[in-house]
């Protein structure tokens, strides 16, 4: 694959935190990553490990009393999170498109969802109505509906939840972003639609080449369709490895107790080998490596100092048993 | 009626015995609307003539999409919804059906709502030996309590604490002492583990296998998620539109599933394994339950579907593994 020489989004450093001040505690804590075009990055972790808290920093919309105390955003080689709101604004389904969980409140209920898609293609588009409309029709179609120019005359809840989330996913594209942000696309969804709507997203990064930072707690979704995958522990990201080094050699303690605590159809394992304990809340964080108290490899530093990520084998850890 | 042999059912002691079991749910519009708009009533049939029988200690494992009558099901067994028609035997219970109270005890899916924020753990779990006169007095539902947190992986002082105090996973083992308070014979749960992470998920299930073997319940375990339910069953049912379409012990539903739903449910669960193959496409979407489509009401999305299924629907049919499938291509061996 040939690279291009700045990442699609790279994210330096980037920390968050419950309030303005350098004292305030972290949610997020100096995550670092690149994500190039056309790559589809899985984003995992546990609740409250800061997953969503990323997707959201990346678009800057935290709400007060969060805020991004330090850390730099770039996108396509541009410093996105200095700009002033109104150009963010404009960064946002222009550049980044964006698919939220539940379908049912990304589309406003009293209007027709043609309405919607040509409202959205008209604000980041110089088309006219009636091109607005054929795209409208286009995208639909990309997506999947059947009979789509007939469709844009439907209200959202005339469609089901998959058609739904095909909508969601429409309006994400309406812009032609370079890169797309789907936070837990799959999760409201049962399983077999969940399949085709993975498929799809897997279809969209390819044929647009547009990046995807895929934000799931579901690492089943994760293995069908990511390239990479960053896991988070505690607002920190703990590992980011190619999607087959997870699977089989995970290296970062807690990715293989996650890996190993997971049920599987066909497995014979009498008991479930568990994490003790709990992930630690914000503001609660143990000093040093946040995961050494439930960590069965911890050494005695690990208490103290806080690993970084380092690279080993084209992999990046944060631990210092590894 | 044709009421199925399951796996479990030669020489075991049957625990839960349901037969025929049906419950509809009135979902029509308002009687001024139905006027004017000319509509008739419109009935929902939840669980449609379901047939199952759960062996004493075993566990019935329970999967299908959301809206395929699981949950109706568990309510039904828990006595919170009355069937419209069908029996349900509880072993050792009265001729009417009326298992002693505390018997059937449930675990929900969410334990944020299932526990009241303003009582103490103590008090929540308490009650229960209260209501059910296990206790009689203050100090001795005291002492009860404290041995029940601990059973469940809590400490006795945490009976002090108010939900909100608690982590999910926590909270949930709240639930599961608040159930066995009662000393039931039978567990519903009903997708215990969904609203937590996997690694809680894994304390959780572990829990409820150490409670079943200690305790010897026989349970009612259901969930979408297959491993999940691989991992807790011995039989695993299917449930299509409120149908049981496969009831086969686990072994033989995920290592040679027979009803072409059961294969497509298999082969779309998102699986740590990178397959390199092209996903098998699925069709379409679950049909309304408002509308179910005649016949077989898998036919729409059925690579096999003939003539037949489209019109005459398929009952459940003996397995020679003590399975039953309703399908007519596996009746007529036109499974590949």
């Amino acid at each position: 694959m040939n690279r291009p020489a700045a990442p699609l989004l790279d994210l330096r450093a980037l920390t968050v935190r419950l309030g303005r001040s350098e004292r305030s505690p972290s949610v997020l804590d100096q995550i670092t990553l690149a994500l190039q075009a056309g790559e589809i990055m899985g984003l995992v972790g546990e609740s409250g490990a800061g997953k969503s808290m990323t997707g959201a920093a990346i678009i800057d919309l935290l709400e007060a009393p969060l805020t991004k105390t330090g850390g730099e955003i770039w996108l396509n080689g541009d410093r996105i999170d200095d700009l002033p709101e109104s150009a963010k604004r404009k960064l946002r389904g222009a550049k980044i498109g964006m698919i939220f969980q539940d379908p049912a409140t990304s589309l406003n209920p009293v209007l027709t969802i043609g309405h919607q898609l040509t409202e959205t293609i008209r604000q980041h588009t110089d088309l006219d109505h009636r091109q607005a409309h054929d795209r409208a029709v286009d995208l639909l179609a990309d997506v999947g509906i059947p009979s789509p120019a007939e469709r844009l005359g439907s209200y959202p809840h005339e469609f089901s939840g998959g058609m739904r989330q095909r909508v969601v996913i429409a309006l994400a594209l309406a812009g032609n972003p370079d890169l797309i942000i789907a936070d837990e696309p799959t999760t409201a969804l049962d399983v077999s639609i969940q399949a085709q709507i993975i498929t799809l997203l897997k279809d969209v990064a390819a044929e647009r080449g547009a990046g995807v930072l895929l934000i799931t707690h579901d690492l089943g979704v994760i293995a069908e369709i990511a390239d990479r995958v960053a896991v988070m522990y505690a607002g920190r990201i703990v590992e980011i490895a190619p999607m087959a080094d997870i699977l089989d050699a995970p290296h970062h303690p807690y990715t293989k107790a996650l890996m190993r605590s997971i049920p599987l159809v066909g497995d014979r394992r009498e008991r479930l080998p568990q994490i003790q304990g709990a992930m630690p809340r914000v503001g609660a964080r143990p000093p040093g490596c946040a995961f050494h108290p439930r960590c069965p490899s911890r050494l005695d530093r690990c208490d103290r100092d806080r690993p970084d990520l380092e690279t080993k084998d084209g992999v990046r850890v944060a631990c210092w048993a590894v | 009626m044709i009421v199925p042999q399951t796996a479990s059912d030669t020489g075991q002691d049957q625990h839960v015995s349901v037969s025929g079991l049906v419950r509809t749910f009135d979902a029509s519009q308002p009687w001024l609307v139905r006027v004017i708009g000319r509509q008739g009533r419109r009935i929902v049939r939840a669980v449609d003539d379901l047939s199952f029988s759960i062996a004493r200690g075993k566990t019935l494992g329970l999967v299908g999409e959301s809206g395929c009558g699981k949950s109706t099901v568990a309510r039904c067994l828990a006595g919170l919804l009355s069937p419209n028609a069908g029996s349900i035997r509880i072993a050792g219970a009265a001729a009417s059906g009326t298992p002693a109270r505390g018997e059937i005890q449930m675990v929900f899916q969410d334990p944020y709502s299932s526990l009241n924020p303003r009582w103490r753990v103590r008090e929540a779990v308490g009650d229960s030996l209260l209501a059910f006169g296990l206790a009689s007095n203050r100090s001795q539902m005291g002492e009860q309590v404290a041995k029940l947190l601990i059973d469940v992986g809590l400490a006795p002082e945490d009976g002090a604490r108010y939900p909100h105090e608690f982590s999910g996973g926590q909270r949930q083992r709240v639930a599961i002492a608040r159930a066995i308070a009662s000393k039931p014979s039978i567990l519903i749960a009903d997708e215990p583990t969904s609203a937590l992470d996997v690694s809680v998920q894994a304390q959780i299930l572990n829990l409820l296998r150490d409670l079943q073997a200690a305790r010897g319940l026989t349970c009612l375990f259901i969930s979408h998620d297959l491993g999940v339910v691989d991992h807790m069953a011995d039989t695993v049912g299917v449930m299509y539109l409120g149908r049981l379409v496969e009831l086969r012990g686990k072994e033989d539903l995920f290592e040679r599933p027979l009803h072409p739903y059961t294969r497509m449910l298999i082969e779309t669960a998102p699986r740590l394994r990178r397959s390199n193959q092209q996903r098998s496409a699925v069709r379409g979407e679950v049909p309304s339950p408002l509308a179910p489509p005649p016949g077989c009401a898998f036919h729409p999305r059925c690579p096999l579907a003939n003539d037949r299924c489209r019109r005459e629907r398929p009952e459940p049919i003996a397995m020679p593994d003590g399975g039953t499938v309703a399908c007519h291509a596996v009746e007529e061996g036109r499974l590949d």
